[in-house]
């Protein structure tokens, strides 16, 4: 359920309105944003009020599609959100989420999802009044940045990337915003992605290996080639095999000799199973390995999980072409290219023996 | 005839929060829009110069390559920062 309102919400109210009749679930967990007084990196003005401004209509189908995506990608029963408009002084209520699920562990992170997307996504303008007297659009988010790079699905968001506009060189004309990815405003600290990933040119390949999925079950693969796309990569070649260590070589020996792709990813067979051979197989074909690469994907995997331990994920290059090893599941696929999607151009440049 | 609104401080500088847009030859995309804006001169030259303005099309977050027709609701806001 989601509202938008002048009113205030009294959070004990909308707690037993949004959790009726819900005697299974275990755990809620519960967010409440408030007006504060200063914010951080301002320089410490003292704030007496705001003003939230939004767009009708907008708001509420972004809102909408936010409680839809936390319902469909957590084990939750409940996603209630309430976010105020007009003016509010400080202390006042301005934004709850309350998440209901049997543990609380996806209670908790379907709370986060849901108010991180919201900040990201949802068409309110802060216009603070401060004591002083002087007025004040709020551009900064404080912890945003660090919420783009936390979801998999905020990373390379379209809409996460300024409008740039034209240049002022005639022969500049639009240029720059050729390049959807090419975010150049680390400095205005907003929700840009910190690391600017830029595919264009780049061929790649995407290999999923499962005994049991087809194409049109390969979810994983799905939500890569999107983020591909999202790059500005190009995909080539796309397939899925079984794990079968010959088929994946000849595979990759195909994609990287006659194809000429600059990137293959894989995803799964990447696990401790009897039957994961995925990293074997690259190792096989490929000529040198780059463990750092899979360590960074380990690395960020386990500020996720605990079991990113598990995946025997390789990084190694065949020829003037990179392999990179996702892990078979979604969200681990998805998430482990994010972690290094940005370092991908400089690789390609440096196996083609150009430099840093 | 297009729908452009304005949100936060580009409504402010615009002195406006909408109005009616008529398409001429060659505006097909957000970024097109924007430009032939731009060159509208003030109050949308300096309004509309911001490096991180968002554009929705039809109350979707859009590219600068996001087509725009005629009848669509254009909506130029700068970032946003709810919650």
């Amino acid at each position: 359920m989601i509202r938008v309102q002048r009113e205030n919400f009294s959070v004990e109210d909308e707690l037993k309105q949004a959790t009726q009749g819900g005697a299974a679930l275990g755990g809620i967990a519960l967010f409440v944003g408030t007006v504060r007084e200063s914010t951080p990196g301002d320089g410490g003005d003292t704030v007496a009020a705001i003003e939230l401004e939004h767009y009708p209509g907008m708001t509420e189908r972004e809102l909408a599609q936010v409680e839809a995506d936390a319902l469909r990608r957590f084990p939750v029963d409940v996603v209630h959100v309430v976010h105020r408009i007009g003016r509010l002084e400080v202390g006042e209520n301005i934004v709850l989420v309350i998440t209901a699920s049997s543990h609380r562990a996806e209670a908790f992170e379907a709370c986060r999802y849901v108010i991180d997307h919201l900040k990201i996504r949802a068409t309110f303008w802060k216009k603070e009044f401060l004591v002083d007297g002087t007025e004040r659009w709020v551009d900064i988010c404080p912890g945003c940045e660090a919420a783009a790079c936390h979801w998999d699905d905020l990373k390379g968001l379209a809409h996460t990337h300024p409008v740039e506009p034209k240049s002022h060189h005639p022969q500049d004309h639009g240029k720059h915003l050729g390049h959807r990815h090419h975010g150049h405003h680390k400095d205005h600290g907003h929700i840009h992605n910190h690391k600017t990933v830029d595919w264009n040119g780049l061929r790649v390949g995407l290999l999923t290996l499962s005994d049991s999925r087809s194409l049109s079950q390969d979810t994983s693969g799905d939500a890569l080639a999107k983020m591909i796309a999202g790059f500005g990569g190009d995909l080539v070649n796309r397939e899925i095999l079984p794990d079968d260590q010959g088929q994946i070589e000849q595979c990759l020996v195909n994609w990287a000799d006659s194809d000429h792709l600059n990137l293959i990813l894989t995803t799964g067979g990447t696990g401790p199973g009897p039957r994961d051979i995925t990293p074997e197989a690259t190792k096989a074909v490929c000529d040198k390995v780059l463990p750092g690469v899979a360590e960074e994907i380990r690395r960020q995997g386990l500020k996720q999980v605990r079991s990113a331990v598990l995946t025997r994920g390789v990084a190694a290059v065949r020829g003037e072409t990179l392999v990179v090893n996702l892990p078979g599941s979604r969200r681990g696929s998805t998430f482990s290219l994010a972690a290094v999607a940005d370092l991908v151009p400089h690789i390609v440049r440096m196996v083609k023996g150009g430099g840093h | 005839m297009i729908d452009v609104l304005y949100f936060a401080w580009v409504r402010e500088r615009i002195g406006q929060g909408a109005e009616q847009i008529e398409l001429v030859e060659g505006v097909n995309t957000v970024e097109t829009l924007l430009n032939y804006l731009r060159d509208k001169g003030a109050p949308y030259e300096e309004a509309l110069k911001g490096s991180h303005l968002q554009v929705a099309v039809n109350q979707v977050h859009a590219d600068p390559e996001t087509p725009v027709k005629d009848q669509d609701e254009i909506a130029i806001f700068p970032p946003v920062s709810g919650g």
